[in-house]
């Protein structure tokens, strides 16, 4: 552990995006209660410990401004059965009683009791839409642009 | 927004009745309406929920190609097939 490394807080508070296993990317207002740990070096944890702790904290706030109803940005490319080459932008925000997701770029959105579940439904739609999409080719121009976009865009995983 | 006037069920049955939507049972309701032979607008109707949440509400009139105000119309009857047609064409 010869090399020394500072890590510093400032940055999460500027970036405000982290990185979920499982659905991508999410950007969420993270907003600090309390003043981050300070970690001033070496000499009270090694830079790896430091900079898992730096990350569990950060994921904290995420957690926490995602459980309260801020709009959040998702980052969607794995499907329930597919993936997806560029991955879509996904806003989602809560609706009545429940949470909606709704793509930016496709004209779909689905609904669920918590987020997780919107965008499972969410995901569950873009996979239904490309079916639909390859039964035939009885579409509009706008329907035919669609079809060629989510072809080049959608693996079978 | 007449969100709160209307459930998915009455969606649905204007859909049907009206705009001659065949709806497709999976995990939602998929409908698609045809213009002109061709297939224009794709709405899904989520299942189970008797009250239409108003960001719900706007995304269904926006599947439809419909302002708000619009699909207000629609599901109150005033707006007629012909009617949408032209708004859509």
């Amino acid at each position: 552990m010869g090399e020394s490394r500072t890590v510093s807080w400032h940055k999460y508070t500027a970036t405000k995006t982290s990185t979920f296993s499982g659905f991508g990317s999410i950007s969420a207002p993270v907003k600090y209660d309390i003043d981050p740990p300070t970690i001033g070096s070496e000499k009270n944890f090694y830079p790896e410990i430091a900079f898992f702790v730096e990350k569990i904290f950060f994921l904290e706030n995420g957690i926490e401004a995602l459980k309260e109803n801020h709009s959040t940005v998702v980052k969607l490319n794995i499907l329930l059965t597919k993936r997806i080459r560029t991955p879509l932008d996904v806003i989602v925000e809560s609706d009545g009683e429940g949470f909606i997701a709704r793509s930016v770029d496709l004209p779909l959105f689905g609904y669920g009791d918590d987020r997780l579940e919107a965008i499972e439904a969410l995901k569950f739609e873009i996979e239904s839409l490309y079916d639909d999409l390859l039964e035939d080719d009885d579409f509009t121009d706008e329907w035919k642009a669609v079809k060629h976009f989510l072809k080049e865009q959608i693996i079978d995983l | 927004m007449k969100n709160s006037q209307f459930d998915v069920r009455d969606v649905k049955r204007v859909g049907e009745k009206k705009l001659h939507i065949e709806f497709r049972s999976g995990k939602e309701f998929n409908g698609w309406f045809k213009l002109n032979g061709k297939k224009a607008k794709r709405i899904t109707i989520p299942k189970g929920r008797k009250g239409i949440p108003r960001k719900t509400y706007s995304s269904m009139a926006r599947q439809l190609g419909l302002t708000v105000a619009d699909f207000d119309l629609l599901l109150e009857c005033p707006l007629t097939k012909a009617g949408y047609e032209k708004i859509i064409g």
